[in-house]
C-alpha cells in the first residue's frame, strides 16, 4: 500500500495549499487557536478568522438558502455544546456569525437567557428570519463537540444531522476490544490528517492570504461580533432583548 | 511546474462535468479544447462552461490545438479503443474513464499502442483520491483489525440510463450484444459495468487477487431496460478473504435529460461503504457521509445534499504529477486488467449459473 500523505498541523496545511495554488505564505506566519478568534498572524498583520465559514456543511447549507432549495424561511434552529471550560463568548460569536452569514442579513436584537455553563438566545434577523441559538460548554476532552443547525422554511427543511439521530455521524467506525468503537471522519483529500475544525481552519486562513479585502471584512466581522456576544451577555444578565445598533 | 495543456473527449460520459472544476481551477492545467460531436453533449458544454472552444470531432479539435499534451477521454466504453489509438499515435496522454474496454483484446491493443508511444495512461478511479478511503487504508494497513477476514462493500447509485443513453445500450456499455443467460431478455452492460470500484478496492485492500467468484442478478427494478441493474457477488480472495459486493443500481431516479436537482427518489443517490472484519475487530465505513440533508425543491422528499466531493483533485493532480515526472500512475492499465477480468468472471457467472475461478 502506498504511504499516504499526511498533514499534522494546521500551518503545515495552510503551507501545503499555499504551495499547491501559488499562493505566497510570509515567513512570519503563525495560526493561533487560542483566543476569542483563531488568528492568522503573516507579513505582521493578525487576521482574526471565522473557519466556521469555510466548513463544508454550513457551505451547503447557506447553498441551500440561495439556490431554490428551500423556500420562504422561517427558522434557524442550533445547538452547539463544546469542551468544558470554553468561554461563552466564543460560543456565541460562532453562532451569531453563522446566522448572519448564512442568511445574509444583520441581527436585529437578541434575547439571551444564561445559566452557569449554558445559554440560550434567541434572535431575530433583519429578514425576519428567527433563531433560537442553544450552546453550552460541558463536554469532556476528547470528546466530540455537538452541532446541530436545523434551517425550517415553509418549502422544505435543511440539518447537518441525520434523521433520527442526535449525535453527529462519523465516516469510519472502528470496533477492536474496547466496548464503544474509535470514529474518524475525514472531509478533505488535500488535508488529510486534519479534522473537520482544522481543515476549515486552513481553508480559511488561505482565503485570507489570498484575498486582503476578505481578510479585512473578516477582521471587521470579528470586531462586530465580539460586541453581539457581550451584548447577547448583558442580555442574559439583564434580562432584556436588546437591539443590535449599527 | 510547467502547467499541462488538456482537453477532454467527446463529453458523453456521466463523469464529464466533474472535471469542469478541477480543469479550471488547478494551476498545474491548461484548459485548451473540447471535442464534442453529440449536439446535446456540445449543448449542455456550453451551458456549463464559458470560454473553452469546442469542437465538432476528436481530429479536428487535436489539428487546431497541436499543443495539446493530455486528454480526459470522456466518451462511451465502445469508443475508447479508437480515441486511445488516436491519442498514442500523436503521443498525447490519456486519463481513461473507469472502464477501458470488457473486450480482453482491445485491452491489450490499448496496452501495447500506449506503452510502445511511451505515454501515460491512467484510469479513473477516484475511489483512490477519497479522504475516508485513505483512513480505511491507514487504519487497516496499521493492523487494527488483526489479519482481514472478509471485505463487503456497497457502490450503489441510481441508474444513469435516462441521462447518458448510451449507458443502456449493451453495445456501447459492454461493448457488444451478450445475453445475460439463456432465456434471459437482458444483456451485459448494465450496473455492473458501472461500478468497477469496489472490485479495484478489495484488491488494493487485501493485497491479493480474485479466487473465486459467484454473482447472481436479481429481478430488474426497472422493467423497460435492457441490462441488469441489480445483482450480487460473492467469493473468495487468492489469500483467503471472502467478500460480499453489492454493484446495483438498486436507486431509482427520476428519469431527468441531465442530473440535477430531483434526480434521485431515494435519499442518497450514490453510496460506498464497506465493511472489513478481521480477527481482532471490525471496521465499517461510509466513503461519502456524513452530509448535509433537506427535504425542499424540487420534490420535497428527503435528500442527501453531498458536502465533499473532490476526488477529482486529487485524481488530476497524480495525472499531472505522471506526465511531468514520468511516474506510472496507481491505476494503470495493467493493474486494472485484473479488475475488469474479474468484472468479466461476474458475467460468466450469471451466464452459467455456477461460480467461476479465476
Amino acid at each position: 500500500m502506498k504511504t499516504i500523505h499526511k498533514i499534522s498541523t494546521p500551518l503545515e496545511g495552510l503551507q501545503y495549499l499555499a504551495g499547491r495554488y501559488d499562493v505566497a505564505v510570509p515567513a512570519d506566519a503563525k495560526i493561533q487557536k487560542d483566543g476569542l478568534f483563531s488568528t492568522l498572524t503573516a507579513g505582521g498583520k493578525t487576521i482574526a478568522l471565522l473557519p466556521w465559514r469555510s466548513e463544508r456543511k454550513f457551505v451547503e447549507l447557506k447553498n441551500l438558502t440561495i439556490d431554490g432549495t428551500l423556500k420562504d424561511i422561517s427558522v434557524l434552529r442550533s445547538c452547539h455544546i463544546d469542551y468544558d471550560g470554553t468561554d461563552m463568548k466564543k460560543l456565541l460569536c460562532r453562532e451569531l456569525d453563522l446566522a448572519e452569514w448564512i442568511f445574509d442579513a444583520k441581527l436585529e436584537y437578541i434575547f439571551t437567557m444564561k445559566n452557569g455553563k449554558a445559554a440560550n438566545t434567541v434572535a431575530r434577523l433583519r429578514n425576519g428570519i428567527v433563531c433560537t441559538l442553544e450552546t453550552a460548554a460541558t463536554l469532556a476532552p476528547e470528546a466530540q463537540t455537538l452541532d446541530k443547525h436545523e434551517i425550517i422554511a415553509s418549502k422544505g427543511v435543511a440539518l447537518d444531522k441525520v434523521v433520527d439521530t442526535q449525535i453527529q455521524q462519523n465516516s469510519v467506525y472502528l470496533y477492536t476490544d474496547q466496548p464503544e468503537p474509535d470514529a474518524f471522519t475525514d472531509t478533505d483529500f488535500e488535508l488529510y490528517g486534519l479534522n473537520a475544525e482544522d481543515v476549515a481552519l486552513v481553508r480559511c486562513a488561505l482565503e485570507a492570504l489570498k484575498d486582503p479585502a476578505a481578510a479585512e471584512k473578516m477582521n471587521a466581522q470579528a470586531a462586530r461580533l465580539e460586541q453581539l456576544a457581550e451584548l447577547a451577555l448583558r442580555s442574559a444578565e439583564t434580562g432584556r432583548k436588546l437591539i443590535v445598533e449599527d | 511546474m510547467k502547467p499541462v495543456k488538456i482537453a477532454m473527449m467527446t463529453m458523453t460520459h456521466g463523469h464529464t462535468r466533474k472535471y469542469y472544476q478541477t480543469l479550471k481551477d488547478n494551476p498545474k492545467l491548461d484548459w485548451v479544447a473540447v471535442s464534442a460531436p453529440d449536439p446535446d453533449a456540445r449543448e449542455r458544454f456550453l451551458k456549463s462552461v464559458q470560454g473553452i472552444p469546442c469542437y465538432n470531432s476528436d481530429e479536428e479539435m487535436l489539428d487546431a490545438h497541436p499543443e495539446i499534451e493530455a486528454v480526459v477521454l470522456a466518451s462511451a466504453n465502445d469508443e475508447h479503443l479508437k480515441q486511445v489509438e488516436l491519442c498514442a499515435s500523436r503521443g498525447i496522454h490519456i486519463l481513461s474513464m473507469k472502464i477501458p474496454s470488457f473486450d480482453m483484446e482491445e485491452y491489450d491493443r490499448m496496452i501495447e499502442v500506449t506503452e510502445k508511444a511511451g505515454i501515460i495512461c491512467q484510469v479513473e478511479l477516484e475511489l483512490h483520491y477519497n479522504p475516508v478511503v485513505n483512513r480505511v487504508k491507514e487504519l487497516l494497513a496499521a493492523g487494527s483489525v488483526g489479519n482481514l477476514q472478509s471485505f463487503q462493500a456497497t457502490n450503489i447509485t441510481l441508474s444513469p440510463v435516462f441521462s447518458f443513453p448510451w449507458q443502456g445500450m449493451p453495445e456501447k456499455s459492454y461493448g457488444k450484444r451478450i445475453a445475460l443467460r439463456e432465456g434471459d431478455g437482458r444483456f451485459r452492460g448494465g450496473a455492473l459495468c458501472d461500478h468497477p470500484h469496489i472490485f479495484d478496492m478489495i484488491r488494493t485492500i487485501t493485497g491479493s487477487e480474485f479466487d473465486t467468484i459467484f454473482a447472481e442478478v436479481a429481478p430488474n427494478l426497472r422493467k423497460d431496460i435492457e441490462e441488469e441493474d441489480m445483482l450480487t457477488v460473492t467469493g473468495r480472495m487468492k489469500n483467503g478473504v471472502v467478500f460480499s459486493l453489492d454493484p446495483s443500481w438498486s436507486r431509482l431516479e427520476n428519469r431527468l435529460p441531465a442530473p440535477g436537482p430531483g434526480w434521485e427518489i431515494y435519499p442518497k443517490r450514490m453510496e460506498v461503504n464497506l465493511v472489513v472484519n478481521g480477527d481482532k475487530g471490525s471496521l465499517l465505513a461510509d466513503c461519502f457521509g456524513p452530509n448535509v440533508y433537506h427535504s425542499g425543491m424540487p420534490d420535497e422528499r428527503y435528500t442527501v445534499r453531498y458536502t465533499y466531493f473532490d476526488e477529482w483533485i486529487g485524481l488530476v493532480d497524480e495525472f499531472v504529477d505522471c506526465i511531468r515526472t514520468g511516474k506510472t500512475p496507481q491505476i494503470n492499465l495493467r493493474w486494472h486488467k485484473k479488475t475488469i477480468e474479474a468484472m468479466n468472471a461476474c458475467y460468466d457467472s450469471i451466464q452459467k449459473g455456477e461460480p467461476v475461478s479465476l
